[in-house]
């Protein structure tokens, strides 16, 4: 039996489409599939909150008819841990580009890894800062042409999904946007994850940073992810020379046995309480 | 339905494409990943971007959905015949000028 059809304009505000991103962008794909993962999981729309910063991945929720807040440029985990707090039994998702979630808000990042609250983290990593003109960002490979690196980047790139399970995130996954079926069930077992979840999903941004390394057109620059992307299976049966230059994706960590944040929190309430009715 | 909402339906099974003028770029994805070459770009003098996708070849369209995944844009919906109309889909401008 086929999935039933998934009714998108049911999640989005409607009347603010067409969206405001380039022809192509794998943006739109990102939030369709997140879409896809909520639909296929019967959440009620109203017991989620998206949160994200600033930057053109940051506009998407503004088009998600759902409780929606869009914060300073960085912040989008700090303002989503104090969301959680507030209402534990409300489901988390912050969506943030690869600037914004580890260059700005790169220490907001990690230590939202650590404390493993119960947050989904999704990056879209188009290597770029596609928004304020296409300076290079933390995930820009090395040698790579941007706005402000007009002769190739010198820094080595971030990896961020070996960030993300050193600073001690729960649930780590890499998807491509080259593949939206793959990508909605990391994002679905991301959400589904109780604990800190980060899914890294390789997108295009052919305005920006193809422009500058000839893929102008985001079926140029979308082959050139899918000619870069190997699976974890398949990537278990290469030899380290095939590996090369490649990025491997895939569920990459799930650790279900660690404490989350707010359960820790709700225990010591209770253990603090405790001890102040034997007192009086 | 409106001018803009292109409904075009199989002749060999239960499968329904429909493609919303308003919403597609022209951005040539879904193009690109339908490999029984169902659609194609087609001039729009009367959209920014110049072109818009359209079905060339309904029948042979295999219900992968594809091109419904992959399309950034909301623009094209791949349905059988008995759930169009429950699913909503097209109109989005209309609804801006309501409101």
């Amino acid at each position: 039996m086929p999935k039933a059809a998934v009714d998108y304009l049911y999640y989005l505000r409607a009347e603010k489409l067409p969206h405001m991103w380039c022809p192509g962008c794998g943006i739109g794909i990102v939030v369709k599939s997140m879409i896809g993962a909520i639909d296929s999981l019967g959440w009620d729309k109203n017991d989620i909150a998206v949160i994200s910063g600033i930057g053109c991945t940051s506009r998407a929720p503004g088009y998600m008819d759902m409780n929606t807040l869009h914060t300073t440029h960085g912040r989008a985990l700090s303002f989503a841990t104090g969301v959680k707090m507030a209402a534990p039994d409300k489901h988390i998702i912050v969506i943030s580009g690869d600037g914004d979630a580890t260059a700005i808000g790169g220490n907001h990042f990690i230590h939202a890894c650590r404390r493993n609250i119960d947050i989904t983290l999704i990056i879209n990593n188009n290597n770029i800062y596609g928004m304020t003109g296409g300076q290079f960002s933390p995930t820009t490979p090395y040698g790579a042409r941007a706005a402000t690196t007009p002769h190739g980047n010198i820094d080595p790139a971030f990896d961020l999904v070996e960030l993300a399970k050193g600073a001690g995130a729960t649930y780590v996954a890499r998807g491509a946007v080259d593949n939206a079926r793959m990508m909605e069930k990391y994002f679905k077992d991301g959400m589904e994850h109780h604990g800190f979840s980060v899914i890294e999903i390789l997108s295009n941004c052919h305005t920006q940073y193809g422009r500058r390394n000839k893929m102008a057109d985001a079926i140029t620059m979308i082959d050139w992810i899918s000619d870069q992307v190997v699976s974890n299976k398949k990537a278990a049966k290469m030899s380290p020379e095939e590996l090369e230059g490649k990025i491997i994706t895939g569920e990459m960590y799930h650790n279900t046995e660690l404490a989350e944040y707010t359960d820790e929190y709700a225990k010591l309430i209770e253990r603090v309480q405790a001890k102040a009715a034997l007192k009086a | 339905m409106s001018e803009n909402i292109l409904r075009y339906d199989s002749k060999k099974k239960d499968v329904v494409i429909l493609i919303d003028r308003n919403l597609c770029k022209g951005c040539d994805i879904c193009i690109k990943v339908c490999k029984p070459e169902c659609l194609a770009l087609v001039d729009a003098p009367d959209k920014w971007e110049g072109a818009v996708v359209d079905v060339v070849n309904a029948d042979d369209c295999t219900f992968c959905k594809l091109c419904e995944l992959q399309c950034p844009d909301f623009g094209i919906r791949i349905l059988r015949k008995d759930e169009v109309g429950k699913i909503q889909f097209g109109d989005t401008k209309k609804t801006a000028a309501e409101q």
